[in-house]
């Protein structure tokens, strides 16, 4: 639409030359006195009694007219306020009532499922989000809740293992339940148990071996998470790669914010890997991954590994008032293709339809987003065919950005479209379209075309879509690159709103080094910045450092993950945008100083 | 700042056309939005009050004049418009060649999106400045120019006008 031609056309209103005069001889007159009303008292006459008469009259009825008003006033305004508190009383109650007790729609599929579904929508803002991965993952599954966030943090151990012929030095990592305070940025652990280790101990209940770390989802005071529950924990360290299908189960878990317990919710059977779950309409809603087959290979431990391989999965519906679970949807794998069914990492909950990614049959052109109607479990498009495909999906609120497979433009050249669809019209629309720059050389990449930050949208709110890249520095090289690390906000319409350079540095580095056996090796380390969620108006960067050294072998070096925030007004309007820690995990090398300390 | 001498005739001088317009946009109506336009000019000239500065008394204009729209369309509990031949009789607009755009733009908006595209497209106010001036979350404001946008374009594909 043109809003030159929308803003000429309204502009063309006027008023007419008359009306405008009319007007105008009414506005020039002095301020109008009140018009006399009907059967008020005549003026003009000279006659002494009647005026006297007219006085008299005038005081009285004008005491008269006080009196009644004021005690009108009175009890109107006693009235208003009975009516009022009366008023306000209901409807705080009703709205009470109605939170307690939401609206329930008893639903019965034609297969036989039945859901109790309230009126609740999903806040899309309560999943976990996922840092950005380094070699040396310290902080995972970030998860915000009402004053503060939660998260995994990972840090390096070494434990002895027996397996009963030898015993071996174990390098594992530590998964611990964090809290970090919005206001203060104080971390805590999540276990109220005294004097606790934070061992592994089964009765710890931030550092417990039985569950594997998952994505966390705050919803009503609660932490939900669906994952893998380790039968024989006693195996702790080994168990993750000595396991077997049946070894491992897949439970909805549910964690107290203060530490003080776990509860297993739902079992979904056997199964292994960690998933997102979702709150909306009233449901947990949780995606449970399939291991039905395993090859079996030597392990100088277990002397047995079970390589797992994607048995599908199913998405299941967590009643919480009742406690009830119900399986929707069932994605089973194919022996012949086994990445068919690979488990989804998008999961939305909208209206009466939950949103999920799901892989092409043929496995030819990627992912594509798919919906079931939680009214009639009818899956949109059918079994085969999916809404929209395409990768590397965001969902907010009524609409998803999705990134095309790569194709084939007029002059051969790969390309990459980003579409965005709404899910009420199920309207596609193309947002970009743009060359692929993975398939650029470093040259290319700097004197990048168009737009560079089209292929690369990592975050989406109600007003703009958030786009990162890095902009490098001149003299960087493929191999020892440094970059600015750029953001940009664009409209619905694909229109840039602005371009901010955050102040941070995108690094590369490849190092050579030698190994005990004295072979040199080339290792590549980097520090690198992205955009991992918009949320309540704070835009949060997610920091992968991996430890940088002025020379040596890089590998030793302890890195860490920090997570970043700034408010998105603030990222609009200043030239110079604060970004404050939402925490800094401690890695061990710190600790170790701080022990030292 | 602006005195209070004379303040509603300096105003309808100067935004009479705007409050008109606005008023046009919120109610798709000429009769009616003549009548609100002036009736805030009137309430001006009987309540004078002061103003920073001309900024400030457009804000005030563009305000009551969306109240007023929305305690119209409150009242008669839905909008009013005229069919498309009483608009065309009513020399509101003499521009030739034009005025069904016009009619099927302003139309395809209802409210709560006509204000809000028409502040933002028409009077260039920013997502900000209109949430402050209607008492709505910028966010709110936002997604409401951004589907009024929607709505817009698709009337006018439906109706097979290219702009």
């Amino acid at each position: 639409m043109n809003r030159d031609w929308y803003r000429m056309a309204v502009r063309s209103i006027r008023f007419s030359p008359e009306k405008r005069s009319e007007i105008e001889s009414r506005l020039k007159q002095t301020k109008a006195s009140r018009p006399a009303a009907s059967g008020d008292w005549r003026t003009g006459t000279d006659d002494s009694a009647y005026d006297y008469r007219r006085q008299t009259m005038q005081m009285i009825r004008t005491e008269e007219y006080n009196m009644k008003f004021r005690r009108m006033r009175r009890t109107m305004l006693v009235g208003l306020l009975v009516i009022g508190l009366a008023t306000g009383g209901a409807i705080g109650a009703a709205v009470s009532y109605a939170k307690k007790h939401p609206q329930i729609l008893n639903i019965t599929w034609k297969n036989g499922i039945t859901l109790n579904l309230t009126n609740e929508e999903s806040d899309e803002l309560s999943t976990s989000w996922t840092t950005y991965g380094s070699s040396r993952d310290f902080t995972r599954f970030v998860t915000p809740a009402n004053s503060g966030w939660f998260f995994w943090k990972q840090t390096p151990y070494q434990s002895e293992v027996n397996d009963g012929y030898s015993t071996f030095i174990w390098n594992d990592y530590r998964n611990t339940l964090t809290y970090a305070d919005k206001e203060t940025g104080q971390t805590a652990t999540v276990c109220a148990r005294p004097n606790c280790l934070h061992d592994g101990n089964a009765y710890c209940t931030a550092t417990t071996e039985t569950y594997a770390p998952s994505y966390l989802t705050w919803h009503d005071g609660w932490l939900y998470a669906v994952t893998t529950k380790y039968l024989h924990p006693e195996n702790s360290g080994i168990i993750q790669s000595g396991a077997k299908p049946e070894d491992c189960k897949q439970v909805l878990l549910r964690y107290s914010p203060d530490g003080t317990e776990i509860t297993e919710l739902a079992d979904f059977g056997n199964g292994i890997g960690v998933s997102k779950c979702i709150i909306h309409r009233g449901y947990v809603w949780c995606i449970a991954q399939r291991q039905t087959r395993g090859e079996e290979i030597e392990n100088p431990i277990t002397h047995n590994t079970t390589i797992f391989e994607s048995g599908g999965w199913q998405l299941w519906g967590y009643e919480l008032k009742t406690g009830q679970s119900a399986l929707i949807y069932e994605a089973m794998g194919d022996p012949e293709i086994n990445h068919v069914n690979a488990a989804p990492d998008v999961l939305f909950g909208a209206g009466d339809y939950l949103y999920f990614n799901r892989m092409e049959k043929d496995w030819s052109g990627g992912q594509g987003l798919c919906r079931i109607s939680l009214l009639t479990g009818e899956v949109a498009n059918g079994e085969e065919e999916n809404l929209i495909t395409g990768r590397h999906m965001l969902c907010h609120s009524k609409t998803a950005a999705l990134r095309t497979a790569e194709e084939k433009n007029e002059q051969k050249e790969n390309i990459v479209n980003t579409y965005l669809l709404d899910f009420e019209t199920l309207e596609e629309k193309l947002l970009f379209s743009n060359k692929r720059e993975i398939d650029m050389t470093a040259e290319e990449r700097q004197q990048v075309t168009d737009d560079p930050y089209n292929v690369n949208i990592e975050a989406m709110d109600e007003t703009y879509i958030y786009s990162r890249r890095n902009r490098p520095h001149e003299g960087s090289t493929e191999k020892n690159m440094e970059a600015d690390v750029m953001i940009a906000l664009f409209d619905y319409e694909g229109k840039l709103i602005k371009e901010i350079d955050t102040g941070f540095d995108y690094k590369l580095k490849y190092d050579t080094t030698k190994d005990r056996e004295g072979n040199y090796f080339t290792e590549q380390t980097s520090d690198s910045y992205s955009i991992i969620a918009v949320h309540d108006g704070l835009i949060y960067m997610g920091h992968a450092a991996a430890g940088w050294s002025t020379g040596g072998n890089i590998r030793d070096r302890a890195g860490k993950n920090e997570v970043l925030y700034c408010s998105v007004d603030e990222l609009l309007n200043s030239e110079n945008p604060e970004w404050k820690f939402a925490y800094t995990p401690i890695t061990e090398s710190e600790e170790a100083e701080n022990d030292a300390e | 700042m602006l005195s209070k001498e004379n303040i509603a005739l300096y105003a309808f001088r100067k935004y009479g056309d705007t409050a008109l317009q606005a008023a046009f946009c919120c109610l798709g109506n000429q009769a009616d939005a003549e009548d609100v336009a002036q009736d805030v000019f009137f309430a001006l000239h009987r309540h004078p009050r002061e103003f920073n500065d001309d900024e400030h008394l457009k804000a005030y204009i563009l305000r009551a004049v969306i109240n007023r729209c929305n305690n119209l369309h409150r009242k008669l509990k839905r909008r009013i418009r005229l069919s498309l031949d009483q608009l065309k009789e009513s020399e509101l607009i003499d521009r030739e060649g034009s005025i069904d755009d016009i009619i099927r733009m302003i139309k395809a908006l209802p409210a709560p999106y006509n204000a809000v595209v028409y502040l933002h497209d028409c009077e260039g106010y920013t997502i900000r400045e209109i949430a402050k001036m209607l008492g709505k979350k910028e966010n709110t404001v936002s997604s409401q120019l951004r589907r009024g946008h929607e709505k817009l374009r698709m009337e006018i594909t439906d109706s097979g006008v290219l702009l």
